[in-house]
């Protein structure tokens, strides 16, 4: 059966909520939309620049720059992605960080007009590529060649937003190959890579690796 | 405007999947698009419209590109809007005037005031009238470009009207917003360059959807180097130290002063050169003013080559200028989103901004260029850049990425199309 690959282009919106201080932050944190916190959090790994980075996601970033809490800013930059199956433990995993932090340290500071944090969701429209294949070695060969926004959509916003794309890849990989080069997919998760090409050249080395081993 | 553009003109500069995802997207943009502005030339939003629309076309869509008519005072008040919208109340002159409404104003002086406004408002409401009375409006889709044709809305026939704010309206004046705001409300939704310059008491949609530079305008494309000597002989610019620039208005706002002291702080140390290049608006009675003080300023200095195009500058000479140079500034006081910088890190240099406006986006500080918030900041950054070549090529170097992924025509383009599906379905969610 052919597999068509598909990709998303984001489309991104004001939720009209912000924040000007950690309690406010706080509060909206427990109440944004899901695509809010996906964006706020992932969007970073399709930004490409040359130089790293000090922070990975826009809330550590934010916390540290216009809030001058930099121990806070560099626990939400160390989260470890690979624990959250779903945005609302990624959620509730945010929500306390914060909590504790707060219990701990009177935070007082403010951002000045123009500072605040602005909670943006994304629209994601998601639409087929010119690639099919019919099997795993065709897949490889267009997973090495398709561009970086298939590979976020696959493995990271599919899995997390919705679109079931992600769930029609393992189905045709189960039915096609194995359960087990599936699981090594499925615990690939993309906090651990510097970007998504990084991430690219690892989902090759899994199903290389696999192939190897079963010749 | 009825030339089409084929998107695969960028495929060297973008490269073949964004430009798939064009063409993927623009077949399932239902019917026909209008864009409607105040002018088919001058000015950030004309030159942005001039190099979508062919695109637009390029891609199949069936796309109009009209501007609205109206008279002297028509402009006269709509750039008052722009300018109190702006928060530039300092900008606002003559008998169209606008101030902030203060509580301590008399209240004779406040009705007075009021009634002026009223007779602006009305003004306005008529050539909105007159225009929408003229213009086919029958469109799948229609972008309405800033303040001066919003009320069009009210003509409404039929699809979605999207209405593209390109200012800054953080902190308006409240009167003329909530006037405004009577129109915008009634959009579909509405599109801001970036959150800063959003507002929370609008209750529609609000897209983001920054703006662009397109890499192969005159002001942006290759040029070689006996095209950029030729322009710098011209202005008799030599190119044996170091060139900084600042390419801007002759206003108040762009820091011109601030730039020289920089300038003067680094010339002791290293042997260098300034270019301050720009024109006065015609609406601006400062701006001479400011062009004298800077040149006052300058006096002396036989480095500093103070440049006022009149007539404008051409598109090429803006490009000679920023390409001759070894550090670009833009040390503005307030700015909105300061496309200019993009120009520079397009063109790989590394730009020193004021981080104020649209700039910080673009200027990542301590990748793309430098924020600076002092005059000594400025000229530290600067030194350092001079002195460290491998430095400044490696900011210029992530400055033009930073602009290929994110302020290019090209993205611009794919966000317009992605809000026009985006309105079809409120889920999040949208497959084609």
């Amino acid at each position: 059966m052919d597999f068509i690959f598909h990709k998303a282009r984001y489309q991104f919106e004001l939720t009209g909520k912000k924040a000007r201080d950690l309690h406010e932050f706080l509060a909206v944190i427990k109440e944004v939309n899901e695509s809010s916190i996906f964006n706020h959090i992932y969007h970073a790994l399709l930004d490409y620049h040359l130089l790293p980075l000090e922070y990975p996601n826009d809330f550590a970033y934010w916390i540290a720059d216009v809030l001058h809490e930099p121990v806070l800013a560099e626990r939400l930059a160390n989260l470890d992605l690979r624990e959250f199956h779903d945005l609302e433990m990624l959620r509730n995993r945010l929500i306390n960080i914060i909590e504790d932090y707060l219990a701990m340290h009177d935070v007082t500071s403010r951002a000045g007009i123009g500072q605040e944090f602005h909670f943006v969701r994304c629209i994601s429209v998601v639409f087929p590529t010119r690639y099919a294949v019919t099997n795993m070695n065709e897949a490889l060969d267009i997973l090495k060649e398709i561009d970086l926004d298939s590979i976020f959509y696959y493995f990271v916003a599919s899995r997390l937003l919705g679109g079931g794309h992600y769930r029609l890849l393992s189905q045709w990989i189960l039915e096609n190959d194995s359960h087990e080069l599936m699981e090594k997919l499925d615990n690939l998760y993309p906090y651990g890579f510097a970007n998504m090409n990084d991430m690219r050249n690892e989902i090759i080395r899994i199903i290389e690796r696999y192939f190897w081993e079963h010749l | 405007m009825n030339e089409k553009r084929s998107v695969w003109e960028y495929e060297d500069i973008v490269g073949r999947g964004l430009l798939e995802d064009l063409e993927s997207l623009a077949e399932h943009i239902p019917g026909s698009v209008q864009h409607i502005n105040a002018t088919y030339t001058g000015g950030g939003v004309a030159e942005i419209l001039s190099s979508m629309i062919p695109l637009f076309k390029g891609l199949g869509i069936e796309t109009d590109w009209n501007v609205i008519r109206g008279d002297d005072d028509f402009f006269s008040i709509t750039k008052s809007f722009h300018n109190v919208l702006h928060g530039r109340v300092e900008d606002a002159v003559d008998i169209h005037a606008y101030k902030h409404v203060s509580v301590l104003d008399d209240l004779e002086r406040q009705i007075n005031e009021l009634n002026q406004r009223k007779d602006m408002l009305e003004t306005y409401l008529r050539w909105n009238k007159i225009n929408s009375e003229e213009m086919d409006l029958d469109y799948d889709v229609t972008f309405v470009h800033d303040p001066q044709p919003a009320a069009l809305i009210d003509a409404k026939q039929k699809g979605n009207w999207i209405w593209r704010c390109h200012i800054d309206v953080s902190n308006p004046d409240a009167l003329v917003w909530n006037f405004l705001k009577e129109s915008v409300s009634k959009y579909d939704a509405s599109v801001f360059s970036t959150p800063l310059f959003s507002r929370p008491d609008l209750r529609i949609r609000q897209f983001l959807v920054p703006p662009s530079i397109d890499p192969l305008s005159d002001k942006n494309i290759e040029l070689s180097q006996s095209e950029i000597d030729s322009v710098l002989d011209k202005y008799e610019i030599t190119q044996d130290k170091p060139i900084i620039t600042q390419i801007s208005r002759f206003d108040r706002l762009k820091d011109l002063p601030g730039v020289i002291d920089a300038y003067k702080l680094v010339k002791k140390r290293i042997d260098c050169q300034l270019i301050l290049a720009g024109g006065v608006a015609a609406d601006d009675p400062e701006g001479m003013g400011v062009y004298h003080e800077v040149m006052k300023k300058a006096d002396g200095e036989a480095d500093i080559h103070v440049l006022l195009g009149s007539p404008p500058f051409t598109d090429i000479e803006i490009n000679a200028f920023q390409r001759a140079s070894t550090v670009i500034m833009q040390k503005s006081l307030k700015e909105g989103f300061g496309l200019v910088v993009s120009e520079g890190l397009w063109k790989g240099k590394p730009v020193i901004g004021g981080a104020t406006g649209g700039i910080p986006l673009q200027i990542i500080n301590g990748v793309t260029g430098y924020l600076v918030h002092s005059v000594e900041g400025a000229a530290f950054k600067i030194a350092n850049l001079l002195k460290d070549p491998e430095l400044a090529r490696k900011l210029g170097e992530n400055g033009r990425e930073h602009v290929r992924n994110n302020f290019l025509i090209t993205r611009h383009l794919k966000d317009y199309l992605l809000v026009m599906l985006s309105l079809e379905d409120p889920s999040g969610i949208i497959r084609l």
